[in-house]
């Protein structure tokens, strides 16, 4: 039996798929609050249904790509950081312990 | 970076090579000039750099973006290479290796514990 949170989601769903790439251009429209079933409802609707698919949506090649460089430029902060005097004296704390 | 022709996060941080004399003859000819204009800007941070020659011939280049910053993101290229220099002396190029490949591969790795190894100096990597 379809109730109405899965109707809304399934309307979210298909409205994410279209509307998405919409989604931070400079002339979207600003989300507004407006009684239910106006402008403010379906973009309610459109971010409920982006925000309930993100489990399950893959992130985009360039998003995966710069998240590596981000782990891998702190990483590497990280253990050059463990020769500088700070680095050691927290070694020294944590070992001490 | 004039004598090196490149800056490491070694010899940046090397104070003895701070007080060399070969670095402060090349130290001498920079001058630092504080720009208020500039200064507005913050938090971006941006730079003006002029140069003139023996000879009078000035070059100028103003960047508007630190390398490796949002506006003006470095290539996986460059992120590997400044991973590089960073982590070769502390864990040694096999060990600095292995850490690259495998978070250039994060996706693959089953579990996170397999970093471990790769982010601490052991005996069995000390490159001192």
């Amino acid at each position: 039996m379809l109730t109405r949170r899965s109707l809304l989601q399934r309307r979210g769903l298909a409205l994410a798929a279209t509307a998405l790439p919409s989604i931070g251009r400079a002339d979207a429209q600003p989300a507004r609050p407006t009684t239910a079933g106006g402008t403010g409802g379906s973009v309610m609707a459109t971010l409920s249904g982006y925000m309930s698919e993100a489990r399950s949506r893959g992130l985009p090649d360039e998003v995966v790509e710069r998240a590596k460089h981000h782990i891998l430029d702190t990483l590497a902060a990280m253990i050059s950081g463990t020769e500088l005097l700070p680095g050691r004296q927290a070694i020294k704390f944590a070992s001490s312990r | 970076m004039l004598i090196d022709k490149t800056l490491t996060f070694r010899s940046s941080h090397d104070r003895s090579r701070m007080h060399d004399p070969a670095t402060l003859r090349e130290r001498a000819k920079v001058r630092l000039v504080a720009d208020e204009e500039l200064e507005r800007l913050m938090p971006r941070r941006q730079a003006t750099v002029e140069i003139t020659l023996v000879d009078g011939t000035r070059f100028s280049e103003h960047v508007d973006a630190v390398r490796g910053t949002a506006h003006n993101p470095m290539t996986r290229e460059e992120v590997v290479a400044n991973a590089r220099d960073l982590v070769t002396p502390v864990l040694g190029a096999t060990t600095c290796a292995g850490l690259i490949e495998q978070v250039s591969a994060l996706e693959s790795v089953k579990d996170v514990r397999e970093l471990r190894p790769l982010l601490q100096r052991t005996s069995a990597n000390d490159p001192t």
